[in-house]
């Protein structure tokens, strides 16, 4: 697989950058605790003043703050970098470059840069979620493990589509720039389990934004209150949300390849 | 004075016919500005109907978070970054020999955006206002949202000086972002922008109550919001002057040794 | 469709839809509520045809609609109507194949990555293309040669020079081995040694790899050196079509004079003479200009006015060229 080859090179790169800037590597990690910290301060807050809400303990909020820090971790690696800057590659014109190139544009606009240092994070949100397991006592199997990890996979799919749409408005409307933070708010709800939000906001955490998916679907997998059905519903939406973002990502470029000069 | 302000209402209307070309990013930052106080609206609403425990009742809670939005936008300043880089990058002194003081040309670009902003903000909040109606605190009388308006004002003062102040520092200091992003970071939480500073634990209230931030945002709201006596107002009131004061004049002095230093070297 | 044209072109045309920036602020107010769109013609029925190995310059003032033709024939944008045939494909499909078999420079924009060394970025580049690790080592070692840039290849490509940038640019676009070679200003901003360098380059590559050449330049040096043919759209049509003699017959251009003298000296017999125009005395320097077929007698004239101290005769530029061409048929019509 060509793509899989050309990605390997992207990484390789991505490492030979990193080392290049070594306060960078600092500052992302610092950055990074300090946000982790302060994730947590209002979820310590509320178990201040009860024990339990909807069957959640505060450990398991915990282990799901954890889970919250590896997806975001992994988006801001290898995601965020490359959507970040679209606006900047329709209108500077550095799209016109990819174009040019016998692969995949959408893949090389969604998989180009990575952020090496941001892997820092995940790390810190494995070791939060694995204290927030160990102090509520949970054991997964093997099985359960594979369903969380499978779930994770499907929320970053689903998170970088539904980013990838928001982005791709910018073929139609003028100054999205600042888009980026409207994805970065939403995803926000995803520190906290999908049975503390009302239950249209919760359809739209799983149907829309699909966060979900990223973070309170794994942990409950890791609990053993979720079958292989919710399983399947994850791979399910994520193949068509892929077409889907496939489908807009061709009409954007028409339009561009019509309108840009 | 008066020429300040002249050229100060030049520059507003300068910026603002520059940036409403912006226009979907206006909306764009409001609706981001509106997502995080109503996820944590949900979330803390969630705990009370599920029989928590708090200092504070749900109409408390859901004006808060309702007009958090609102006073986190007119009192933020994101000067800090771009003064103290137009310090180290020796930009300062093409600004000095203008017969304009220095800082008019960033209180216009702050308050233009603001405007804009407040174009594109008011809607969002009429529809999570009406969502929520029900619930609302709404204070009968003038005199309350008089004085919402006042101590907003106030607060961004407030807020626009402790970012002059940051600044200063990269009058001595190289790199001020790591600075910068702390003040973000410690005044996201102390100003009550996270998490209402009444939900704050028992222990920490003496602290809570006087330390500046509160009066950035927290104070501003909880006027609105309730629970404040008038012996609480006008205390707080007096505390909010005292720290536009206070923190002003410390950052008159800083700025002043700051221009000092910095003419010496002639950079 | 015969695939003997590397490029065919029949009544290409291209019109774009704008909106209107207001000026003031209430202009831009009401531009917060409402555009206005305009639609513009940027190329006009332009039909042309271009044969394997060739070297074309496209010439033209800005905003002529070079860049437009440009995009459209390397697939960047899509026609609005007519025929266009590259390599026997559609360029607007960008199929693979096509981009396996193309190349595109821009002067002005640097498709290396700064921040890695520029062995990276070809590397980059060898996946993308899916070259194989031979034929990418053989075109590698070729190509740096040919520009002299074997210790280059290491440097973080932000700390080179602008004359190097743009070899090493070069280099990337060529790695491949395209057949066809867009560039878009290839010399814009590069010193005299730096642009005969890159000229003699591109005039081996084409001799050595029969590499077809489409380029565009201000710089007139740079059209007489590579391009045999030349075409100039102006306001979307192809206004002229042929070997570059023909344009320099037909545009008669003026020869540039500037001649110093010792002492100062009187030109009065010089606006008497045939073939010399606008002339101007700035002390002791005399700029004119001179008809291109008489500048021999001319110059001799100029000797005789008094003690030379520098001579120098340039021509005109390629959009002063032009713009006199244009001036006549306007006048013609």
């Amino acid at each position: 697989m060509r793509h899989l080859r050309l990605w390997r090179r992207f990484f390789a790169q991505a490492v030979v950058r990193e080392t290049h800037y070594r306060a960078h590597f600092l500052t992302t990690l610092l950055v990074g605790l300090v946000q982790l910290g302060l994730g947590i301060v209002p979820t310590l807050l509320l178990f201040g003043f009860t024990q339990e809400v909807h069957g959640w303990t505060r450990a398991e909020v915990i282990a799901l703050v954890g889970v919250y820090q590896v997806v975001t971790g992994l988006m801001a690696t290898f995601i965020g970098p490359n959507l970040n800057r679209m606006t900047s590659y329709l209108t500077e014109g550095e799209l016109d470059a990819v174009l040019l190139r016998p692969v995949s544009s959408q893949f090389y606009l969604t998989f180009r840069w990575i952020n090496v240092a941001e892997l820092s994070n995940v790390a810190s949100g494995i070791i939060v979620l694995a204290f927030g397991l160990v102090q509520s006592g949970l054991t997964p199997n093997v099985g359960q493990v594979l369903q969380a990890v499978v779930l994770v996979m499907c929320g970053l799919v689903l998170l970088t589509a539904v980013w990838s749409a928001l982005v791709y408005s910018a073929f139609w409307l003028q100054s999205v720039g600042p888009i980026g933070i409207v994805y970065l708010s939403v995803v926000e709800a995803g520190r906290y389990p999908l049975t503390f939000f009302p239950v249209p906001v919760r359809s739209f955490l799983t149907f829309v934004f699909p966060v979900a998916f990223a973070t309170t679907y794994p942990l409950q997998a890791l609990s053993g209150d979720l079958g292989w059905g919710s399983v399947g519903l994850g791979i399910g939406l994520s193949v068509i949300a892929v077409l889907l973002i496939r489908l807009v990502w061709q009409r954007g470029l028409r339009t561009y390849a019509s309108a840009s000069s | 004075m008066i020429r300040n302000l002249r050229i100060l209402r030049r520059m507003v209307a300068a910026e603002i016919a520059q940036q409403s070309i912006y226009r979907g990013a206006w909306v764009i930052f409001m609706l981001a500005n509106i997502c995080t106080p109503l996820i944590s609206l949900l979330i803390w609403r969630t705990a009370l109907a599920n029989g928590a425990q708090l200092p504070v009742d749900e109409r408390y809670i859901t004006t808060y978070f309702v007009l958090l939005g609102i006073a986190t936008m007119t009192t933020s300043s994101w000067m800090a970054g771009f003064l103290a880089n137009d310090i180290r990058l020796g930009k300062l002194s093409s600004w000095m020999v203008r017969p304009a003081s220095l800082l008019l040309g960033f209180v216009a670009n702050n308050l233009s955006e603001k405007f804009l902003k407040v174009f594109a903000l008011i809607p969002m909040l009429g529809v999570v206002w009406w969502i929520f109606r029900d619930s609302m605190n709404v204070p009968p009388g003038f005199g309350r949202w008089a004085l919402f308006v006042v101590t907003l004002v106030l607060g961004a003062i407030l807020v626009f000086t402790i970012d002059i102040l940051i600044a200063a520092f990269a009058f001595w200091m190289d790199d001020v972002s790591a600075l910068v992003q702390a003040r973000v970071i410690i005044g996201s939480v102390l100003s009550g922008a996270v998490v209402p500073l009444a939900l704050m634990p028992e222990w920490s209230r003496g602290f809570i109550n006087y330390q500046p931030y509160r009066y950035t945002v927290s104070f501003p709201v909880e006027i609105v919001a309730g629970n404040l006596s008038s012996t609480e107002l006008m205390t707080g009131l007096a505390v909010q002057i005292g720290y536009v004061v206070a923190v002003g004049l410390l950052a008159r002095f800083v700025w002043a040794a700051g221009i000092r230093a910095y003419s010496a070297v002639g950079a | 469709m015969t695939h003997t044209h590397a490029i065919s072109a029949h009544d290409l045309t291209k019109t774009y839809t704008f909106h209107q920036q207001r000026a003031g602020l209430g202009g831009a107010l009401k531009s917060l509520v409402r555009r206005k769109y305009e639609t513009r013609l940027a190329v006009d029925r332009v039909t042309f045809a271009i044969e394997p190995g060739e070297v074309v310059g496209l010439l033209g003032p800005n905003g002529a609609g070079k860049t437009t033709t440009l995009k459209m024939l390397s697939g960047l944008l899509y026609k609005t109507s007519g025929d266009l045939d590259v390599l026997g494909h559609t360029p607007s499909d960008r199929k693979h194949d096509y981009l396996r078999r193309i190349a595109l420079v821009m002067g002005q924009k640097t498709m290396l990555w700064w921040d890695v060394p520029a062995m990276e970025s070809l590397l980059l580049h060898k996946e993308m293309y899916g070259l194989s690790t031979v034929e990418f080592e053989r075109n590698v070692a070729e190509l740096a040669e040919l520009l002299d840039v074997q210790d280059l290849l290491n440097v973080q490509v932000r700390k080179t020079s602008l004359g190097e940038r743009m070899k090493l640019e070069l280099m990337a676009a060529l790695v491949h081995g395209p057949e066809i070679l867009f560039l878009d200003e290839p010399t814009i901003g590069l010193d005299v040694v730096a642009k005969a360098r890159v000229r003699s380059f591109l005039a081996d590559v084409n001799r050595l790899r029969g590499t077809t050449i489409l380029i565009t330049s201000h710089d007139m040096d740079d059209i007489e050196a590579l391009c045999s043919r030349v075409m100039i759209i102006d306001h979307g049509r192809l206004q002229f079509d042929g070997a570059l003699d023909d344009l320099v017959r037909t545009a008669q251009p003026r020869k540039l004079v500037r001649a110093t003298y010792a002492t100062p000296v009187d030109v009065g017999p010089l606006t008497a003479f045939e073939g010399v125009s606008a002339v101007e005395v700035d002390g002791l320097t005399v700029r004119l200009e001179a008809d291109r077929a008489r500048t021999g007698q001319i110059l001799e004239q100029l000797t005789r006015l008094g003690p030379l101290v520098d001579l120098d005769v340039a021509d005109a530029d390629v959009e002063e060229i032009m713009r006199d061409l244009f001036l006549r048929r306007g006048e013609a019509s």
